[in-house]
């Protein structure tokens, strides 16, 4: 075919469909019928940004169902249900109005071709934006190419039948939208009332606090060294109950140590890590205690492991975690999420903690309210948890920043600061972090005070059993590392455990022995006189000052650690030397099994930044030998790994980059 | 050695849902280009065996 003959061609073509346009009735999908110099049209195109909004969000529930099918749960709210169509229709309606705005200048940018293409090519660019395997810009040929096509498409019937039906779809998605978002956010209540009537409640039951400060290592604390952070109220209840001087984490990091604590299971028998949430074989002691006539409730401030993606809210009938927000709602979405990934915008914006923390006056708020609106006589068991003391530390960037800005960005956006921090520390990074993490305790004591205090003013701290424990603790420098999840040195694992409830524990008892968290759901259960139903391994804690329960001075500590297909430490982090580590703790000494076999054994009493490895030393032989044996007794072999991994979950970790 | 492992696979993923996304931006001339192939290929193998 000649040049000439394909020029006739689309002379020809471009002819027929004009004379199509000119011929078609207004109203049927010509474009003169939706140009915004028309005074109803305004209305029709923000129904469409409604229609392509709530399209898009169920658009974006389809490939994060997918998602969710591949192995690793998302960082998403319980009400993404509503809240995803809700954040489209926001993006999208400020586009329209942005179109309507333009439309005023520039009239061929507000005709319906325009507006669905540009509608549908952003709700589809958003909804692959959510498959967070793919390169970011991917969305942009893909959202281009169904916006011209959707586009062109509207110069036909189909825009006709768009531009005719979009209100009437608006006003129907809408109320649909509405009736999802009524239903997400009743459910708490509706489940209440379900376990209210399903059981009897318990007579003279005992109310439990479970307080936990993540995060916090109890070296860094008043209650266990005057002179570190000021934590008069936590001392107080220190005097009023038992404090256990060395109290162990099972693990070093979030998941798994709450899923020990909550299920009395060490880490490796859950198996919940870094791909994996806590699966459904073992009972935790909220559906225990719920089984015995208790109200569960858990307020959450960690919202990277410990939020209701991971496991961790099964047994309680409420789990309050992600709060209802607008930044919420647009982190909803595929865009709105990437957006938020951006460090340099979320520090501009001030939303330091907008994606991975609830502050601890907020949990503490949402735990007083639901204690003061709850109308059932039950028993409760509460479970919070205070997520201030982890890094970025929220008291490092406000009000004003007080470590150098060539740290301030890692700290401020919660970029790990492995990577700043050469061995040693600079410019006293490490000093001014132990300041403000103590800071932050103390912040973390007075909002336990509050809680406490107002539990008493309401006549409930008599009948109430009250705990504070942390999950793990924090390494600021010593050992040359930071942070808590690349190794199992005491600092990570001695963490602050005291129980308070006079009449049944004793009052003003400090215990020596070691003591493992992996024994508190026991504990619990055994405070609370929960005898019906399941039971959970581990050994009640009150063996320590109860003769009748068996008094135990033969506790140990142990802790698992698993490494990371992401973990992005330093090459000196004994995390790397192998995929497993174990460590075993007695009353004088911590040993410890690198993944490659290599051993190491420190005195507890040694303050970290003093400790050396005694493995080597001959003076040491028999309590190496000792600690040996402990560690190959009754710990049970870890389960096999998940049988679907995500598949943009790195097998092997990134590069580490070259210290300044 | 074949390899498909998640590091091999994001790459790829993200370069054929780039390759569709275009396809499907050119639809019109993509499709018209597919035609026009087909058809001269029909046209040359019908005069082979005329």
């Amino acid at each position: 075919m000649s040049a000439g003959n394909r020029a006739e061609r689309r002379r020809k073509g471009r002819a027929a469909r004009k004379a199509v346009e000119e011929k078609r009735p207004a109203g049927r999908g010509g474009e003169g019928r939706f140009r915004l110099g028309a005074a109803q049209s305004w209305w029709r195109l923000l129904s469409l940004a409604v229609v392509f909004g709530v399209v898009g969000g169920f658009l974006e529930m389809g490939v994060v169902g997918w998602i969710l099918t591949q192995g690793l749960p998302l960082h998403l709210s319980q009400e993404y249900l509503w809240m995803a169509p809700t954040a489209y229709v926001v993006v999208l309606g400020v586009l329209a109005a942005a179109l309507i705005g333009a439309g005023r200048f520039w009239r061929s940018a507000a005709t319906l071709p325009v507006a669905v293409g540009l509608l549908a090519g952003v709700a589809m660019g958003s909804a692959v934006l959510a498959l967070e395997m793919l390169h970011p810009l991917v969305a942009v040929p893909v959202g281009l190419g169904v916006g011209v096509q959707l586009g062109r498409m509207a110069r036909g019937r189909f825009g006709g039948f768009v531009a005719r039906y979009a209100p009437v779809g608006a006003l129907a998605l809408g109320f649909l939208v509405a009736g999802l978002a009524a239903f997400s956010l009743t459910r708490p209540d509706r489940a209440e009332a379900r376990a209210d009537a399903m059981l009897p409640a318990p007579e003279g039951g005992t109310n439990i606090v479970l307080i936990i400060l993540d995060t916090v290592r109890a070296r860094s604390m008043g209650l266990y060294d005057a002179a570190k952070a000021h934590t008069p109220n936590l001392e107080q209840l220190g005097r009023e109950g038992v404090v256990f001087e060395q109290a162990y984490s099972a693990s070093p990091w979030t998941l798994p140590s709450h899923a020990t604590m909550l299920t009395g299971r060490w880490p490796q028998e859950h198996g919940a890590g870094w791909m994996r949430a806590l699966d459904g074989r073992y009972p935790t002691l909220a559906e225990a205690l719920a089984g015995n006539g208790y109200s569960t409730a858990a307020f959450v401030g960690n919202l990277t492991y410990a939020n209701h993606n991971w496991g961790i809210d099964r047994g309680f009938t409420r789990f309050e975690d992600y709060p209802v927000s607008v930044w919420q709602v647009l982190f909803s979405s595929g865009i709105g999420r990437r957006l938020a990934s951006l460090d340099g915008l979320r520090s501009w914006l001030g939303l330091h903690d907008a994606l991975n923390r609830v502050r601890a006056p907020v949990v503490t708020d949402r735990f007083l309210r639901w204690q003061r609106e709850r109308e059932s006589d039950r028993p409760f068991f509460a479970f919070l948890n205070y997520f201030d003391a982890h890094e970025p530390l929220a008291a490092l960037v406000e009000p004003e920043p007080v470590v150098p800005l060539r740290y301030r960005n890692g700290l401020v956006t919660g970029e790990s600061v492995h990577f700043d921090v050469p061995p040693g520390g600079q410019g006293g990074f490490f000093e001014i972090y132990r300041a403000a993490y103590e800071s932050v305790i103390g912040e973390l004591d007075r909002e336990v005070g509050r809680l406490v205090g107002e539990l008493e003013r309401r006549g409930e701290l008599s009948n109430t059993v009250v705990i504070v424990a942390s999950d793990h603790g924090e390494l600021i420098g010593e050992y040359d590392l930071f942070g808590h999840d690349s190794s199992l040195y005491l600092p990570t694992l001695r963490v602050p455990l005291l129980i308070r409830h006079p009449g049944t524990v004793p009052t003003g008892v400090r215990m020596a022995n070691p003591a493992s968290l992996r024994d508190l759901a026991a504990t619990i259960l055994d405070l609370a006189g929960a005898r019906k139903g399941v039971e959970l391994p581990g050994r009640s804690l009150a063996s320590h000052w109860d003769e009748a329960t068996g008094r135990s001075t033969t506790d140990v500590g142990y802790a698992f650690l698993k490494r990371g297909p992401n973990l992005r430490v330093p090459p000196w982090a004994p995390v790397v030397r192998g995929p497993v580590m174990e460590s075993v703790i007695d009353s004088s000494f911590q040993y410890i099994r690198n993944g490659d076999g290599s051993e190491e054994l420190y005195a507890v009493q040694v303050a970290p930044l003093d400790a050396r490895n005694l493995a080597g030393r001959e003076s040491a032989a028999g309590r190496l030998m000792e600690l040996r044996r402990l560690l190959a007794g009754p710990w049970p072999a870890a389960v096999p790994g998940p049988r679907r991994t995500n598949p943009w979950v790195g097998a092997t970790p990134p590069p580490f980059p070259a210290l300044p | 050695m074949l390899y498909f492992g998640p590091e091999t696979i994001m790459p790829l993923g993200s370069a054929l849902a780039a390759v569709m996304g275009v396809i499907l931006l050119f639809w019109q001339r993509t499709v018209g280009y597919v035609r026009r192939v087909v058809t001269r290929a029909r046209e040359r193998i019908a005069g082979m065996f005329r």
